[in-house]
C-alpha cells in the first residue's frame, strides 16, 4: 500500500512539549491514515544542520512532504480538527 | 472640473490620514520588543519586524518569502520552542491573528520571548524539586498543616511510615487523626494547640493505622506560606527512648527501695566527711528524714562534735583506700555498732567517698556475752573439778599423816591447818561452782513476792546489825510466774548482798514489785554510793568486782540466770546517789529455758 | 575382811584411800578407771563396797553404776565427786537405787568416809546384799 503522507516533525529535545506534539500527531495519523503515513521526528538539538537547512525557526514544526505541495504547520498540534484541516486544506489546493 | 479638484483634495486628506496611521502602526511594529511576523494564508513569510532578529537571534533576511508554517494556536496563544542554532533554545509565546495584508488573507503572528520567564520557572521548579526531595527524604516525619483549620497540607514518606498511612489518607484530613483520643483537646490535639501558642517542643502520642500507640517528640514552628499561617512539625518516635527512661526510672526506684529497706544504717560519705546519701534506716536512727541529713558532716550528726574521732573508719579508708571494720559502743544511740567502710574510687583511682555501713550488733554482743558467760561457767566448773583432786590428795595425805601419830606438836598443828584449809578451799570452790553454773532446778509457778520475802527474811536480821533497813513495796495479788525458784533466789540474794555492801555505813534497801507490760518487774533500790559510768559499763563482766574479796562472778551469773528466763536485768545509778537494780521476768509461760 | 573396790583415775587419790582403808582393816582392790572397774565387777571377785569417782575420762562413774545395774550386782557404793557434778547424775543415781546420802564431796574428811563405809556395810549385812 502506498504511503499517502510523508511527514517530518521537528522538535526541541525531549521536552514535555515535544512529547506532546509527537503523541498528538501520532494519534491523529494512526487514527485517520493508519499505515499510510511515515513520520520522522527530528530533534533540532541533535540535528541543528537539518533544522537550519529546512529553515526551521521554531518547534514544534510539522512539514508535510507528501502528498505535494509541501506544507508546514507550526505550534500546537493537539487540536485534531485543526491539524487535519491544515494538512488537507493544503492538499486540496 | 470642481469634482476633480475635490477629489484631489479628498485624496490628499486621505493620504495624510493614511500616512499618519501608517506611521503609528510602523512605530508599533518597529518598536515592539516582540517578534512580529506576517505570513500569507499558506504560511509564507511576508514580513518580519526588527525585533524578530533579536528573538530568533539571527539574521532573518533569508527567511523572507520562505515558509514559516501555518500557525496553530490553542486558545489565545501557544508556547513554542525558539530554535537558535548553536545556542540554547528559547521559549516563545506565539499569538496569532488572522488579518488582511494588501487585500489578501494573512496571519499576523506575534512571538514573545519568554525564555527568561521559562528559565526562572525552571529554576523555581528545580528549587521546589530540591526542597521536595529534602522534605521527602528527611528521616523524621514531617507534617505541614494549616494552623487555622488544622488540615494537613503535606507530609513526607517518613510520616507515612510513622503513622502507617498513605499520604492520600492524611493530606486533606484534620491533624487530630494522627493522635489517640486521649491526646485531644476539643477539635485539635493538645500538642497542636501547644505548638500554636508558641511551644516548640512537645511530647505527645500518635496512633498508627494499626491502632498501635507510639510516643513522639514534636518540634514545630509556624510561618506564613502564601498568605496562610502554616505549621511545620517534625515528629520523632521516642517510644524506645521512653521505655529505657522508664526502665531506668524503675531501676532507680527499685534501688531506692532496696537501699531504704536495708535495716543497717547505710551512708555515703565524701572526703569532706559530708553525708552524700543515706538510707531511711540511717536518717530515722537520728530522728530525721534522709533529705534533712544529706549535706551534714557525719561527726556533727553522729557525735555532735566538730571533727572526726581518731579511729573514724571512714577517715582510715579514705587514707588507705582499703575497707575497714570497727566495733564500738555508740553512746548517743546506746547500741553496739559494727561499722564497715568501703572505698569508692573515681576514674583516676582516687578515693572520692566511702560506703559506710553500721550494723546494730547489740543483740549479737549480748548473745556472745551469754555464750561467753556460759562457756566461762563451764570452764570454771571444769577447773574446779580439777582442783578438787589435788586438794583431795593434799587433804588426804595430811589426814593420813595425822593418823600416824605425830609427836612434834608443831608439825601436828601444821598438818591440822593444812586439813582445815583444804576444807575451806573446798567451801570456796563449792560456792564458786554453785554460782558459776546455775544448778538445774525445777520450774514451777511461784508467787515472786513470797520468793523474795524468803530471801529477805534470811538476811534481814544480819542487816539490822549493820544498819541496813529493808522496805517492801510488794504488788498486791501478783500473778504467778513460772520460774526456777532456787536460781531466782540466788539472784535476789546476790542483788541484796550487793546492795548492802554498797552501804557500809548503813542505809535502806527498797524492794518494789510491779507489772510492766508483759513483764513482772522487781526493783531493788539502795541508798548507797552508787556506780560511776565506768563501773556501770563493766557490771556484768565476769571477774569484775568492786569488792576486796569479791569473786566478780555474782552479777555475771545473775545475768545468765535471768537471761535463761528470757528476762532482763538493768541497773540505774549515779555516783553517790544509790543504785536501782531492775529485774524483768516475762509473765507468760514458755519463756523459761533450761540452763545447761 | 571386807573387800572395797576403789575407783579413781587419779593415782594419788587411790593411794590415799588404799593406805587409809588398809590401815582400818579393809582389803582394797584398785581400779584406775571405769573400764577396769567394770572388769572387776564382771569377774568373780567378791566386792563388799565400792568407792566410785564420777568424773573419769573414757568411762565415767555413771557407766560403772549402769553396768552394775545391768549385771544385777548392786554393791553398796559411795560416790566421790567434786560437788555439782553429782547433781547432774542425781536422777540416774536415784534410778539406780542411790541417793544424795551416798555422795561425798572431795576433798573428803577421811573419818567421815570411814563412818559412812561402816554404816553402809552394816546395812548391807543386815539386808544381805549380793556381793
Amino acid at each position: 500500500m502506498a504511503v499517502k503522507y510523508v511527514l517530518k516533525l521537528y522538535v526541541t529535545g525531549v521536552t514535555f512539549r515535544s512529547q506532546a506534539a509527537f503523541k498528538s500527531l501520532k494519534k491523529i495519523m494512526s487514527e485517520n491514515y493508519k499505515g499510510a503515513y511515515s513520520l520522522k521526528v527530528i530533534d533540532v538539538m541533535k540535528h541543528p544542520k537539518l533544522a537550519e537547512d529546512d529553515k526551521i525557526l521554531a518547534t514544534p514544526t510539522l512539514i508535510k512532504i507528501l502528498p505535494l505541495p509541501v506544507a508546514r504547520i507550526i505550534g500546537n498540534l493537539s487540536d485534531k480538527e485543526k491539524v487535519l484541516l491544515s494538512l488537507d486544506l493544503v492538499a486540496v489546493r | 472640473m470642481k469634482k476633480q479638484t475635490n477629489k484631489a483634495g479628498q485624496d490628499n486628506m486621505d493620504l495624510q490620514a493614511l500616512k499618519e496611521s501608517e506611521a503609528r502602526f510602523r512605530s508599533i511594529v518597529l518598536w515592539s520588543p516582540d517578534a512580529i511576523i506576517v505570513t500569507d494564508a499558506e504560511g509564507k513569510i511576508e514580513y518580519m519586524n526588527p525585533a524578530a532578529e533579536g528573538v530568533f537571534d539571527r539574521k532573518l533576511e533569508s527567511f523572507i518569502g520562505k515558509d514559516f508554517g501555518l500557525p496553530l494556536v490553542d486558545g489565545e496563544s501557544t508556547e513554542i520552542d525558539i530554535f537558535r542554532p548553536g545556542k540554547d533554545p528559547g521559549a516563545g509565546d506565539m499569538h496569532v491573528v488572522e488579518t488582511e495584508w494588501l487585500n489578501k488573507k494573512a496571519h499576523l503572528i506575534t512571538i514573545r520571548d519568554i525564555s527568561e520567564r521559562k528559565r526562572a520557572e525552571e529554576a523555581l521548579r528545580e528549587s521546589e524539586e530540591r526542597y521536595r526531595v529534602q522534605f521527602e527524604q528527611t528521616i523524621d516525619a514531617l507534617f505541614l498543616a494549616d494552623t487555622q483549620t488544622g488540615i494537613i497540607l503535606e507530609c513526607n514518606r517518613a510520616a507515612m511510615e510513622l503513622i502507617g498511612r498513605e499520604k492520600s489518607e492524611m493530606v486533606g484530613q484534620h491533624q487530630r487523626i494522627l493522635h489517640p483520643s486521649e491526646e485531644r483537646d476539643g477539635r485539635f490535639s493538645k500538642s497542636f494547640k501547644q505548638h500554636i501558642t508558641g511551644e516548640t517542643l512537645v511530647e505527645t502520642k500518635i496512633i498508627k493505622k494499626s491502632g498501635e500507640i507510639r510516643d513522639v517528640a514534636v518540634r514545630a514552628s509556624t510561618f506564613d506560606l502564601k498568605g496562610k499561617k502554616v505549621i511545620l512539625a517534625i515528629f520523632r518516635d521516642i517510644t524506645e527512648r521512653k521505655k529505657s527512661e522508664e526502665a531506668l526510672l524503675r531501676a532507680a526506684q527499685e534501688w531506692r527501695t532496696t537501699f531504704d529497706s536495708i535495716t543497717d544504717l547505710v551512708s555515703l560519705i565524701d572526703r569532706e566527711f559530708r553525708l552524700v546519701r543515706v538510707n531511711k534506716a540511717f536518717a530515722h536512727a537520728f530522728g530525721m528524714e534522709p533529705k534533712e541529713v544529706v549535706g551534714k558532716t557525719c561527726y556533727e550528726l553522729v557525735r555532735g562534735t566538730g571533727e572526726s574521732w581518731f579511729s573514724c573508719p571512714h577517715k582510715k579508708t579514705v587514707e588507705t583506700g582499703k575497707p575497714n571494720i570497727v566495733e564500738f559502743f555508740e553512746p548517743r544511740l546506746k547500741i553496739y555498732l559494727e561499722v564497715s567502710t568501703s572505698p569508692i574510687f573515681d576514674d583516676k583511682g582516687e578515693v572520692v567517698a566511702t560506703v559506710h555501713t553500721a550494723k546494730d550488733i547489740t543483740q549479737r554482743k549480748e548473745i556472745e556475752k551469754s555464750q561467753r558467760l556460759s562457756q566461762l561457767g563451764k570452764l570454771v566448773a571444769d577447773m574446779a573439778h580439777e582442783v578438787n583432786n589435788p586438794l583431795m590428795i593434799i587433804s588426804g595425805n595430811a589426814q593420813l599423816s595425822l593418823m600416824e601419830g605425830v609427836r612434834d606438836e608443831e608439825v601436828k598443828k601444821n598438818l591440822k591447818i593444812i586439813f582445815e584449809e583444804c576444807k575451806r578451799a573446798k567451801d570456796i570452790i563449792q560456792r564458786l561452782l554453785k554460782f558459776s553454773r546455775p544448778s538445774r532446778g525445777e520450774i514451777k509457778e511461784v508467787d515472786i513476792n513470797k520468793s523474795i520475802e524468803a530471801v529477805v527474811s534470811i538476811v534481814e536480821h544480819q542487816f539490822k546489825l549493820i544498819n541496813v533497813e529493808i522496805k517492801r513495796n510488794y504488788l498486791k495479788d501478783p500473778p504467778l510466774i513460772s520460774i526456777d525458784e532456787q536460781q531466782m533466789q540466788e539472784v535476789f540474794m546476790n542483788l541484796i548482798n550487793n546492795a548492802s555492801e554498797a552501804m557500809p555505813g548503813g542505809g535502806a534497801i527498797t524492794i518494789t514489785t510491779s507489772l510492766e507490760g508483759d513483764f513482772f518487774r522487781i526493783d531493788l533500790k539502795d541508798t548507797g554510793c552508787g556506780m560511776s559510768e565506768e563501773v556501770k559499763k563493766k557490771l556484768f563482766e565476769p571477774f569484775f568486782t568492786t569488792k576486796e574479796k569479791g569473786t566478780g562472778l555474782g552479777l555475771a551469773v545473775c545475768y545468765g540466770i535471768i537471761k535463761a528466763h528470757n528476762g532482763e536485768l538493768k541497773f540505774e545509778s549515779e555516783l553517790n546517789k544509790g543504785a536501782t537494780a531492775t529485774v524483768l521476768l516475762p509473765l507468760r509461760e514458755g519463756g523459761v529455758e533450761r540452763s545447761v | 575382811m571386807y573387800k572395797i573396790l576403789v575407783v579413781d583415775d587419779e593415782p594419788g587419790i587411790i593411794k590415799i584411800f588404799e593406805t587409809f582403808l588398809i590401815k582400818n582393816g579393809f582389803e582394797v582392790i584398785k581400779a584406775a578407771g571405769g573400764e577396769e572397774a567394770i572388769k572387776v565387777l564382771n569377774s568373780d571377785t567378791k566386792i563388799d563396797l565400792m568407792l566410785l569417782d564420777m568424773k573419769m575420762p573414757k568411762v565415767p562413774g555413771i557407766d560403772v553404776i549402769n553396768e552394775m545395774v545391768r549385771i544385777n550386782k548392786r554393791i553398796p557404793a559411795i560416790i566421790l565427786t567434786g560437788s555439782i557434778d553429782a547433781e547432774r547424775y542425781l536422777i540416774d543415781l536415784k534410778a539406780s537405787g542411790y541417793s544424795r546420802e551416798d555422795i561425798l564431796y572431795k576433798p573428803t574428811d577421811l573419818f567421815e568416809l570411814l563412818k559412812l563405809i561402816k554404816n553402809k556395810l552394816s546395812i548391807a549385812e543386815r539386808l544381805n546384799f549380793d556381793g
